[in-house]
């Protein structure tokens, strides 16, 4: 069995009368890349505040390899590392000054060959020299994924760490997580607004809503539990047959156009509602299907419906 | 506390002064000009008078040691918040006491560059060396020295608290002091009943003892013992404070917020 690197234990923060985070517990595994995700106000910026040791909690535990955190700060955080969008090197300095300070912070022994390797990893060997604030959001970006990984952690935080980056560097991007979570068995917790991004990188997804977790599963089996898809026909003969067929079945729907309709169903229904309209003469010139997908989970719990 | 994160500090200093002309600017070219409008004002104003040049240019060589070393001292988390990259070098090992000896090192550097700047100024353009103050030269700056450090930490802890808000006072708070130190004349020359306020403060008594050695030689062992007093007073006073509203800030969120 493996270790848990993460473990959270009842953590909880609140604000006066306001409670930002409610007793959230959960863990994540050796080389396991856990997203944490939430609507606005959810409380995810708070949890990732507070696993970071930058906002004291007013209650719960977090242990990290084993360790208490706020026992024993200093050795979890040489062991761990934070990439955000948001959170930016010096923009005085260079790229390389830049990470030979943090380098020098994280303790990093042969920090100039260590440099060089990230910066060739993330293709920004050639800004080395250029100021921080000289360079494009993607590259700065990719700066900061370099400080990142400086130390070798063996834990990464990453909140909202491809934001303002394009498709393409997004992809690199999510290989290399990849990549160090099957070479180096790095545990990630990952944020992102992206939801795609989401499904694609992490094993297991904990949904937040008022500070507490609504959801916790993989991404497949947190679509599966939406249940309903969407089934667009185009259509060539009578609306109004369409129509008594789809209310005699009892299915939500929606015509588009006079020759496009949307109805909304569970997904091992699709077989006998089109074998359905064709008893019914009704020619269909195209069927789309489109699946649930996180998006939609999102929505679904943003929403505060259950899933 | 771990000697290589305060050298990496000490070399962040230096990265960071060698791409920021402010910084240069505020040292250097404000010292400059400063010293020599107050070098050509006292001798317009003193008809002349050495002694009347001496003592303002012995106000302004000491002020200086306070301002710049300050102002370093402050200014450093400043800088990482206007660059937003203030939670990044609080989610490294770094501890806060490890930053913070980092700067005062950093700004006794500083501080000990305009000092060489300004005590040279004044002796090649109006014949005042600071120097004639001998061994105690070190012991005078040394107390404006750490009574700087406690302000500086004072204000960080402001800064922690009240975030960028009050910027500002990372360089006009410490001029506070100024009125009420005795620093450009003797405590005499204030109101008889605010005379007293002048007394808490660490800097009256190093200047009152400093002209005091210049025209009679006598050093004011007395006055000197309380400034050392007073200035570890506000010393450990200050970075008490600022240990507060570090955790403070942390627990109401704002600590977290400064960075971005």
């Amino acid at each position: 069995m493996s270790q848990a690197i993460v473990s959270v234990d009842g953590l909880t923060k609140r604000y006066g009368s306001y409670t930002a985070v409610d007793h959230l517990s959960f863990e994540a595994q050796e080389g396991e890349i856990l997203g944490i995700l939430g609507a606005n106000g959810a409380g995810k910026s708070t949890t990732i505040q507070m696993l970071l040791g930058l906002t004291i909690p007013d209650g719960g535990k977090v242990t990290y390899f084993g360790t208490d955190f706020f026992t024993h700060k200093e050795a979890c955080l040489t062991k761990m590392n934070f990439a955000s969008a948001y959170s930016q090197l010096q923009s005085r300095m260079t790229v390389y000054q830049n990470l030979r300070i943090y380098a020098g912070l994280y303790q990093v022994k042969d920090y100039h060959s260590r440099i060089k390797e990230l910066l060739k990893l993330l293709e920004i060997e050639e800004y080395a020299e250029t100021l921080f604030w000289r360079l494009s959001s993607g590259q700065q970006t990719r700066a900061i994924l370099a400080k990142a990984l400086l130390n070798r952690p063996k834990l990464l935080l990453m909140d909202e760490p491809t934001a303002s980056l394009d498709p393409e560097i997004v992809n690199k991007i999510i290989d290399l997580i990849r990549k160090l979570q099957q070479s180096e068995k790095v545990t990630v917790l990952f944020t992102s607004h992206n939801m795609e991004e989401v499904a694609r990188l992490c094993d297991r997804i904990i949904f937040l809503s008022h500070g507490k977790i609504v959801a916790n599963d993989t991404p497949l089996e947190l679509t599966k539990k939406i249940g309903h898809a969407t089934l667009a026909l185009a259509f060539e003969g009578s609306k109004t047959k369409i129509s008594q067929y789809l209310n005699q079945q009892k299915l939500k729907f929606h015509f588009v156009n006079e020759y496009l309709v949307e109805i909304t169903l569970l997904e091992q229904d699709i077989p006998k509602i089109l074998f359905g309209l064709k008893e019914k003469d009704i020619w269909i010139t195209n069927i789309s299907i489109e699946k649930p997908s996180l998006e939609d989970v999102f929505l679904t719990i943003s929403q505060d419906k259950p899933l | 506390m771990s000697w290589p994160r305060i050298k990496t500090v000490l070399l962040h200093s230096w990265y960071h002064a060698m791409h920021s002309p402010e910084t240069w600017a505020d040292l250097v070219w404000f010292t400059f000009i400063n010293i020599l409008v107050f070098g050509l004002l006292s001798k317009v104003l003193g008809q002349n008078s050495q002694t009347f040049v001496s003592m303002l240019m012995l106000g302004y060589v000491f002020w200086e040691i306070i301002r710049v070393a300050q102002y370093s001292v402050s200014i450093s988390i400043l800088w990482e918040i206007w660059a937003k990259s203030f939670s990044s070098l609080f989610i490294t090992p770094l501890t806060l006491a490890e930053l913070m000896v980092g700067q005062m090192i950093s700004a006794t550097v500083k501080t000990f560059m305009v000092f060489l700047l300004t005590a040279g100024l004044s002796a090649l353009f109006f014949n005042f060396s600071v120097f004639l103050l001998g061994p105690m030269l070190l012991l005078y700056g040394m107390i404006l020295l750490w009574f700087a450090f406690a302000a500086g930490i004072f204000i960080t802890g402001m800064l922690f608290r009240y975030g960028t808000n009050l910027a500002a006072l990372a360089w006009s708070l410490i001029y506070i002091v100024q009125p009420i130190s005795a620093v450009f004349y003797p405590v005499e020359a204030l109101p008889a009943s605010i005379r007293w306020i002048s007394y808490l403060s660490p800097v009256t008594y190093v200047m009152e003892s400093s002209r005091s050695q210049l025209s009679t030689g006598n050093v004011n062992w007395a006055y000197l013992g309380l400034a050392t007093l007073i200035t570890a007073f506000y010393f450990i006073a200050s970075w008490r404070y600022m240990d507060m509203m570090y955790t403070h800030s942390k627990r109401t969120g704002s600590f977290a917020r400064l960075g971005n």
